[in-house]
């Protein structure tokens, strides 16, 4: 039972997209869910809790925290993020509370700091919070709306020689020869999709503000989308980028129907589409391409010799 | 031999500035209005989310050993500098 644990897990971090599809963060309203091996070291727990999206610094400073809590990194992405906050903004007041001098149990912890993590860790996705930082001599204000960021992740390390088998098992049904890539994608029908994020401009000549445009097709011929299709809601969820939109298309499972709210020529219309196996949509050997480099696309001699791997995902 | 406090801070400031350095490198390439194939979309979807979950991991160890927090801000640099690498690489793409 352990072994399948592990190897599920294995199969987790190998195949990211996959294991996200099932997890879908910074989706809300998924159930709380905690994940636990026999193994040392080894944990995996999620939650719905809304973020801001910043690591805050969390070490005393005398004169830092005079002032507030720092951030240390921004989130790509998100609430901060969106919001304009930098690295090296300190954040002054929290919904009204202001964080400047407040004491910690802990002389070597940030008093604002710690106050900063306290609040906002009650935080609900959708939650707003009106927030006043210092960046500079300049005192701004923001207001962020608390997400669903995907919750904890789990770290450390984990030797698990079961991989190796596994891999090399599987490397031959693929028919994967020397020099091959191969494709990993949890949506190859989606693969040759390209979308644009609608602009006022773009918006004003397709005739609505939201969506996500489609510039052109997927391969996918099951797939009814065409060029200058403006995907306006997948599954009821709108999407607002590109990232967006293959955020929530990957949370759907195979034999999954997945029903579009789509304009085109500025007329409404549905398309549905069946989400196919997993054997169709997740490996497809490919030539060596042109594209952008991509975590999907694994030399497969790299997999067979990595048998120490260091994950660092939620599962 | 595990490594000595001052260099495991050492590590941790450069991993930091590197981070940073990195987020103030992504707001040149920022890809809203860009055209993006799926491929692309879903790599930096991916690679945001899995930065977002190590940011909360951050954000919560609090009493995370030195030597592993260094490990979690290196792996966010790693991470960063792949999202950076794929929202440039883009950029030149469409540029072209």
């Amino acid at each position: 039972m352990r072994n399948v644990t592990v190897a599920a897990l294995a199969a987790c971090m190998l195949m990211p997209a996959l294991s996200t599809a099932q997890d879908a963060p910074r989706r809300p309203g998924r159930p709380r869910v905690r994940v636990e091996t026999s193994r040392p070291g080894v944990f995996a727990f999620t939650d719905n809790r809304g973020r801001i999206g910043v690591i805050v610094d969390a070490r005393a400073d005398a004169t830092q925290d005079k002032v507030g809590a720092r951030i240390e990194a921004i989130t790509p992405d998100g609430p901060a993020d969106k919001a304009g906050l930098k690295v090296g903004d300190i954040i002054t007041r929290f919904n009204n509370t202001s964080l400047a001098g407040a004491s910690a149990e802990d002389e070597e912890d940030s008093g604002p700091g710690m106050k900063l993590i306290e609040l906002a860790r009650k935080l609900e996705p959708g939650d707003t919070v009106q927030i006043e930082y210092r960046r500079g001599n300049d005192n701004r204000k923001a207001t962020l709306v608390a997400e669903d960021l995907g919750g904890f992740g789990w770290t450390g390390r984990m030797e698990m020689p079961e991989m190796g088998d596994m891999m090399e098992n599987v490397m031959p049904k693929m028919r994967v020869g020397p020099g091959d890539a191969f494709t990993f994608a949890f949506g190859s029908p989606w693969g040759g999709i390209e979308m644009v994020r609608l602009n006022p401009d773009l918006g004003d000549y397709f005739g609505t503000r939201e969506g996500v445009l489609v510039v052109r097709a997927p391969e996918d011929s099951t797939l009814a989308l065409k060029g200058g299709d403006v995907i306006l809601s997948i599954g009821g969820r709108k999407p607002s980028s590109p990232e967006q939109a293959m955020r929530i298309l990957r949370s759907y499972d195979t034999g999954e129907t997945v029903t579009m709210d789509v304009l085109r020529k500025q007329k409404h219309m549905t398309v549905t589409w069946k989400v196919p196996d997993r054997e169709d949509r997740m490996f497809k050997r490919s030539p060596r391409m042109h594209e952008e480099p991509s975590l999907f696309r694994v030399a497969p001699r790299l997999l067979r010799l990595r048998n120490l791997i260091r994950p660092s995902r939620v599962i | 031999m595990n490594p000595k406090p001052a260099t495991l801070h050492a590590e941790l400031t450069q991993a930091k500035q590197q981070s940073a350095t990195l987020e103030d490198s992504l707001k040149q390439y920022d890809i809203d209005g860009r055209v993006l194939s799926g491929h692309a979309a879903a790599l930096v979807a991916e690679l945001e989310d899995r930065i977002s979950i190590l940011d909360g991991t951050l954000s919560r160890e609090q009493s995370v050993q030195d030597a592993e927090l260094v490990k979690l801000w290196q792996e966010r640099v790693g991470l960063m500098r792949q999202l950076v690498n794929a929202r440039a690489t883009r950029a030149r793409y469409v540029g072209l």
